[in-house]
């Protein structure tokens, strides 16, 4: 989400003794805990990661540089307890000899979700470099007839496909750049539909399996296909939709235009929009279109296809290639292409996957899930709504992806304790879709609590940015005044598509490959399977 | 391809300003002469005939009618013409030096809201042959020509149903030159690469423009021929030389400046040097 600082506030650099001090008394008071006093590893591991997640909220020090600091202090102090040594040696002992063997480390990242993020920000930034996003935005532009309600409409939709399909903060800066033009164009104030597109960045960010990192990491873990999860997503982005729409009408006070001499006018000046002339060369646009066409039936049909079928196949199978080709057609200039690689969030993954798998091994994630059977496993009504509302809540006050990846490891925990028949049948009651309730509870709430807040989500950040640069100030109360109206409506909707979809369609139940509904499988964060 | 400036530059690039076309009412035209008797009758022929588009009613002042740039002003006023026809240095025998206006015309055309058209001096010597006959060859010049539609209409109007239309846009090189010499301080900009990519859009967006009045005019006036003149240079000296190469008959420039009270200098420069082409500041 490198995008994002473009066109956020500069942040202050950290303090780099400060940052030397406060790891060298983590990691003092963790080890003197751990050794002199022998505290309960549990107990010292938590407080090592509630310091790590505490410190992201705060958002002083780069996240990347935050949490591969912590997995480092995890990762050493793991190895100078005897327990968790254990289970990290037993971690690699399936590699092979000495010699071959894999670091615990490298078999705590889930390899699925760095290669989506590495292969999808490759063929996005290619096929944006052909115009193809820019020639579909202004096409979309021309269908609205410069009319501000049909305006809000079609740049409503280009977001949420947009965000569907790239990431969000992409899908931002496209619809929001050709949004501040065209209002300029059009003398319209750009704040309500740049704000309305913010807010839609997230809708669409819940439509399929990749549209955003919580998805690709709560979908990969409760191992949910592309397929499928644009079947029980899609309908509820349909009516989160319409009923955004209606509220955006109704707060920003957008209308349509009424006499003919205004809406000629209007049209006019939208039809001025060459598309053409975002498009530097057709042969390599028609190229990068049939590519994105291909990427996107790969995801989607990937079950069907057999040189895909293979469950060992993932999805960044598919980005990787996809960005390959992209790579193949487009050979000038690789390696500018190559440092457009979102680092910092691979870098990001590649510590926070270590630290939580240090924490599993610590014990660390089973007592989270002590603490969070109780209110999540407090009947089929209650649970869910505690996990949909309180992922929510707190998706809109930090970074939501640390939030996903802890309460995807703790379900997974639930999962794999009722697979080998440890207790939670209350999780694993799959003909009540009791299980899949919380997965799916925690994939809106993470996904739509980012509309919450100004900070709640990156391209929130982003509208909020080219507004100020525009010279509109948003402050905080005053996007939360819409932002918490938004969330709401869309909690409520969600909560009651939710019990819907569960109590009278099987969408909520899992399939196995032959098309019957089955239990849930267990799912290892770290094996390939599921992706 | 990923800063909302690299996405806003790509949809600023595709949005064009394309003409629209909007005829200007020309019908009551007041002749303005500081000429008496049949001197004023055989001008006001001359002025008829030129502007033979213009059906009128036409009116005219003549020596006795005005005196003072209030008396021509409060005449005006109360005539409400669409059109004025007249020539420099009013009651003066300035017009012999060619440094400026006269007092009459300088306020006339900056008050005034029609179009003033510039006739060469009646006493002039060195008038081109082809000048005063007809309007078969208008030139419209601006240093920013993309989106002055009420130039262009104004242009397109007064040629004749079956002559030609020359629009001109010319990009100032000693502007040009004075930026290019901070971007060459700036390291953060590779020179070479802004010269050419500012020059290129800086020609571009008039050419872009001047091929929308063609296409716009191909509907609505078929038989007017469209001619594009985009190039860059020293301003006044290519506008000279492009009016002289191509023989225009009538020159249309854009005279008033919303931010200040004095003519366009452009405008001013061309109004005060061009004394043998007739011109017509809208």
């Amino acid at each position: 989400m490198s995008e994002a600082t473009e066109t956020a506030p500069a942040k202050k650099l950290h303090n780099p003794l400060h940052v030397t001090i406060a790891v060298i008394a983590v990691t003092a008071v963790c080890a003197v805990m751990l050794h002199h006093f022998e505290a309960n590893p549990k107990y010292v591991f938590g407080l090592l990661l509630a310091v790590t997640l505490g410190m992201l909220a705060l958002e002083k020090v780069n996240k990347a540089i935050l949490v591969l600091l912590g997995s480092g202090i995890a990762l050493l102090l793991g190895f100078s307890d005897a327990n968790i040594q254990k289970h990290l040696t037993d971690a690699v002992s399936h590699g092979g000899d000495s010699a071959h063997s894999i670091p615990s480390y490298i078999v705590m990242i889930d390899w699925g979700t760095i290669g989506i993020i590495i292969g999808s920000t490759i063929f996005v930034t290619l096929i944006s470099r052909s115009g193809l996003f820019a020639w579909i935005s202004v096409k979309i532009l021309k269908a609205s007839k410069g009319d501000p309600f049909k305006l809000l409409i079609c740049f409503s939709g280009l977001t949420v496909v947009f965000s569907a399909f790239l990431n969000n903060v992409t899908a931002m800066i496209i619809v929001g750049s050709l949004t501040i033009v065209a209002c300029k164009k059009l003398k319209l104030s750009a704040m309500p539909f740049l704000l309305a597109e913010g807010i839609y960045t997230n809708i669409g960010g819940l439509l399929t399996l990749i549209s955003s990192i919580p998805n690709i990491i709560v979908g990969t873990a409760a191992g949910i296909g592309y397929a499928d999860f644009m079947m029980v997503a899609g309908p509820y982005c349909l009516i989160a939709f319409v009923a955004t729409l209606y509220l955006a009408r109704v707060l920003f006070k957008i209308q349509p235009l009424s006499s003919d001499d205004e809406k000629s006018n209007a049209k006019a000046m939208v039809d001025a929009f060459d598309e053409w002339e975002t498009v530097k060369d057709r042969k390599f646009f028609y190229m990068s279109a049939c590519v994105l066409g291909a990427i996107i039936l790969g995801f989607a049909l990937k079950d069907s296809i057999p040189l895909l079928k293979d469950p060992n196949i993932g999805l960044e199978v598919i980005a990787l290639m996809g960005a390959a080709i992209m790579l193949v057609i487009y050979p000038t200039d690789v390696e500018a292409v190559l440092n457009e690689v979102e680092w910092t969030l691979v870098l990001f993954f590649l510590g926070l996957f270590t630290l939580l798998g240090v924490m599993e091994h610590a014990g660390v994630l089973s007592m989270i899930g002590e603490w969070l059977k109780g209110p999540l496993g407090s009947g089929e009504v209650k649970g869910p709504i505690v996990m949909l509302w309180s992922s929510a809540f707190f998706s809109g006050l930090t970074d939501n992806i640390p939030l996903a990846a802890v309460l995807a490891k703790v379900l997974g925990g639930f999962q794999e304790a009722y697979t080998a028949g440890q207790g939670y049948e209350w999780f694993g009651d799959v003909e009540q879709g009791y299980s899949q309730l919380l997965w799916w509870s925690l994939i809106f709430g993470a996904g739509l609590g980012g509309n919450f807040t100004p900070i709640g989500s990156a391209s929130t950040v982003v509208a909020i940015g080219i507004l100020k640069k525009e010279g509109h100030t948003v402050t905080f109360m005053q996007y939360v005044k819409i932002g918490a109206i938004v969330v709401l409506v869309q909690l409520i909707l969600a909560t009651g598509y939710l019990f819907a979809a569960s109590k009278y369609t099987d969408l909520l139940k899992q399939k196995n490959p032959e098309g019957n509904e089955t239990q849930v499988l267990p799912h290892d964060n770290n094996s390939s399977e599921g992706h | 391809m990923s800063s909302v400036d690299q996405f806003a530059s790509v949809f600023n690039a595709a949005a064009k300003t394309i003409f629209q076309y909007k005829p200007p009412v020309l019908k009551n035209t007041l002749i303005i002469t500081d000429l008496e008797s049949t001197a004023a009758d055989q001008y006001v022929e001359s002025a008829k005939s030129f502007f033979a588009k213009t059906k009128g009613p036409w009116d005219v002042l003549k020596k006795g009618d005005f005196t003072t740039v209030k008396d021509l002003l409060d005449i005006v006023g109360n005539k409400k013409p669409d059109l004025i026809v007249t020539y420099r240095h009013l009651h003066s025998e300035a017009w012999r030096w060619p440094h400026s206006l006269g007092e009459h015309l300088d306020v006339l055309i900056q008050v005034t809201e029609p179009p003033v058209a510039i006739m060469p001096h009646p006493d002039r010597e060195g008038v081109p042959e082809h000048a005063m006959k007809n309007t078969a060859n208008v030139m419209a010049i601006n240093d920013h020509l993309t989106g002055e539609d009420c130039l262009v209409n104004h242009a397109s109007h007064m040629t004749l149903s079956d002559g030609t239309l020359h629009l001109t846009h010319i990009e100032d090189d000693v502007v040009f030159d004075r930026y290019m010499e901070v971007i060459s301080k700036i390291p953060e900009i590779d020179t070479d690469v802004a010269r050419e990519t500012i020059r290129k859009q800086l020609l571009s967006e008039p050419s872009a423009y001047i091929d929308s009045v063609e296409e716009v005019l191909s509907h609505e006036l078929p038989n007017i021929k469209v001619i594009k003149h985009v190039s860059h240079g020293q301003q006044l000296e290519e506008y000279r030389k492009s009016i002289d190469e191509h023989k225009a008959d009538l020159v249309v420039v854009k005279a008033h400046d919303p931010d200040q009270q004095a003519m366009n200098a452009t405008a001013y420069s061309i109004a005060v040097e061009l004394r043998t082409t007739p011109l017509l500041i809208v």
